[in-house]
């Protein structure tokens, strides 16, 4: 029996060790999109909100320039009119659902991993029928651009070209400019996001950039981060938002005048997207610090948010940010001067600076009495969350390798997206990811469930095998003799 | 007491082995799992893991951990009892 075991516990060992498989797991990928809004009217800067929201991931982006392949971003197929149509629905779907449904609220849209596949359908109408559903009292300073109340497509080329002309170019994202280089100029007025120009015009001022509240000139939005992170927004709890612009040389003629005189806001709203169908307006700004930095062929401004999540109603939805670039109208001209060839890099870098994540394994500090730790002269000799946490995981944290890694797999925040090169190469989508189906809120609790019931399982049958007949029992009986091991002659 | 003291060095040697013995095994079976999955395979596993509601790589990992850690405490053991004295009476 024993050399059995042997046998079959290393075949078991190469079965189920499929955790080694985890180095191919990378990063989570999704590209928010924003749909431009035509501004009417003056207001102040805190009004301006963002209509209509997609997101998809890197599986549906890999595919944008390549019009002969399939478009999964869509999720409805209306199959008595043989279209394809973004619906509006009046309930709002958090990033938790999975359902691959799209949805529309009031001034979001999200739409989830794919089901419609574009290329492969003749007549598909791509129908996004915001506009109507603006609620007046929540936006009561926008507009929808015109041009999107209605927009029809019936093949794959136009639709290639509706997403390139009318999505992509609002992409703030890196990788998307890998792809998809914008080329932004000064003086347009429904554009948002990496066009770097205004958003809005003022009829009064014909022919020329007016910035009566002199604000938004950039918006960049990182999208929801709840299931990039993981954790919940508890108060206190303090992230950091960095990322860098590269622009040209050339640009150099008003690019500093405006970096150097502008300044910098993390614009944020919270929205409850499990329950509520409103934005519950928990919104405000934090400043943020930026540098400028010179290359030999482009320079570089570099910028840091740090947020606090401020109110504890941050749970159970989502977070939104958006960079807000404030300058001085008097600038107005830099914009005029064509500003092309910008970009962003590094823009999606969140470091979760959580003090709250190791404060259960602190015996000294639970509860509510470490929120204001910092402040309070009581805590002063209590060590952080974060050393207690970071001595507790040194104990077995080995150099090279470590036996007990996947222990600790167990616990870690699991809900990110996998990427599946050699598959994704097959289907011609290189950059594809894959999501788990299930939130991470279910799946963080039932791994460890099911890991350490599995090892209960296999350390019972073991015990009980040293203690039969057939194990190698510290004692074994048998009817003629009483073998003692480790016993002396 | 000389004999205590034996005991406890051969116990002590036992675990080291033990531990070394836990060590290979795992770099083993990380190089078997990596000709194995490192490929298409672990790539339909991940996918596979990604549609149910756990992490199925890190389920399989504590298993395998769980079977790691036994195969050497069943090295341990041996070597523990093959230096051992062994009395039988009739």
């Amino acid at each position: 029996m024993k050399n059995k075991l042997f046998i079959i516990l290393p075949v078991l060992l190469s079965l189920f060790s499929v955790s080694q498989v985890s180095a191919l797991k990378h990063e989570y990928t999704q590209i928010p999109m924003y749909v431009p809004m035509q501004r009417t009217g003056n207001s102040s800067a805190d009004s301006f909100e963002y209509p209509l929201k997609m997101t998809w991931t890197a599986e549906n982006y890999a595919n944008i320039d390549q019009p002969a392949k399939q478009y999964r971003f869509l999720s409805r197929y209306n199959s008595s009119t043989q279209q394809c149509e973004l619906l509006p629905t009046t309930n709002y779907v958090s990033p938790y659902n999975q359902d691959n449904s799209l949805v529309w609220s009031i001034g979001n849209v999200w739409i989830r991993n794919s089901s419609l596949q574009f290329s492969n359908r003749q007549e598909c109408n791509f129908l996004v029928p915001f506009g109507d559903s603006l609620d007046s009292t929540l936006f009561p300073n926008w507009s929808s651009v015109p041009e999107f109340n209605s927009l029809s497509i019936t093949n794959s080329s136009q639709v290639s070209t509706f997403i390139k002309e009318n999505l992509l170019s609002l992409l703030p994202y890196s990788h998307a400019y890998d792809h998809i280089p914008l080329n932004p100029t000064g003086g347009d007025s429904q554009s948002s996001g990496l066009k770097m120009s205004t958003l809005y015009t003022d009829s009064a001022t014909s022919g020329s950039i007016n910035y009566p509240d002199k604000f938004i000139e950039l918006i960049v939005p990182f999208g929801y981060f709840d299931e990039s992170i993981g954790g919940s927004l508890t108060q206190g709890r303090e992230l950091e938002f960095t990322g860098q612009f590269n622009f040209p040389t050339s640009d150099f003629s008003f690019a500093p005048n405006f970096l150097s005189s502008g300044t910098f806001k993390l614009q944020y709203y919270y929205m409850n997207g499990q329950t509520s169908t409103t934005i519950n307006g928990l919104r405000g700004n934090v400043d943020c610090s930026g540098q400028l930095t010179y290359l030999s062929n482009q320079s570089v401004f570099s910028f840091s948010c740090p947020l606090t999540i401020p109110s504890s109603s941050f749970t159970g939805g989502s977070l939104y940010v958006a960079l807000e670039l404030l300058r001085s109208s008097s600038d107005d001209y830099i914009w005029d001067s064509g500003a092309s060839d910008w970009s962003l890099t590094n823009l999606y870098t969140i470091t979760d600076n959580d003090s709250t994540a190791g404060r259960p394994f602190n015996p000294e500090c639970s509860g509510s009495n470490c929120d204001d730790a910092p402040n309070n002269p009581n805590n002063d000799n209590l060590p952080s969350n974060e050393d207690w946490f970071s001595q507790l995981t040194n104990l077995f944290n080995f150099s090279v390798i470590n036996p007990f890694a996947p222990l600790y797999s167990m616990f870690t925040h699991g809900s990110q997206c996998s990427q599946i090169p050699i598959i994704a190469g097959m289907l011609n989508a290189p950059d594809s990811t894959y999501c788990p189906w299930f939130p991470s809120s279910v799946r963080d609790i039932l791994t460890p469930v099911f890991s350490i019931a599995s090892m209960m399982v296999l350390f019972g049958f073991f015990v009980r095998w040293l203690g039969s007949d057939e194990g190698s029992g510290l004692i074994e009986k048998s009817d003629t003799n009483i073998k003692v091991k480790g016993g002396k002659k | 007491m000389l004999e205590t003291l034996f005991n406890i060095l051969k116990v002590s040697v036992a675990v080291a082995i033990g531990a070394v013995f836990l060590l290979a095994i795992n770099a083993i079976v990380s190089l078997i799992t990596t000709l194995i999955f490192g490929n298409v395979i672990g790539e339909v596993l991940v996918i596979i893991s990604d549609c149910l509601p756990f992490d199925a790589l890190a389920v399989f990992g504590a298993i395998g951990t769980a079977i790691t850690s036994i195969l050497a405490f069943l090295v341990a053991k041996k070597i523990f009892d093959l230096t051992s004295w062994t009395v039988s009476s009739i």
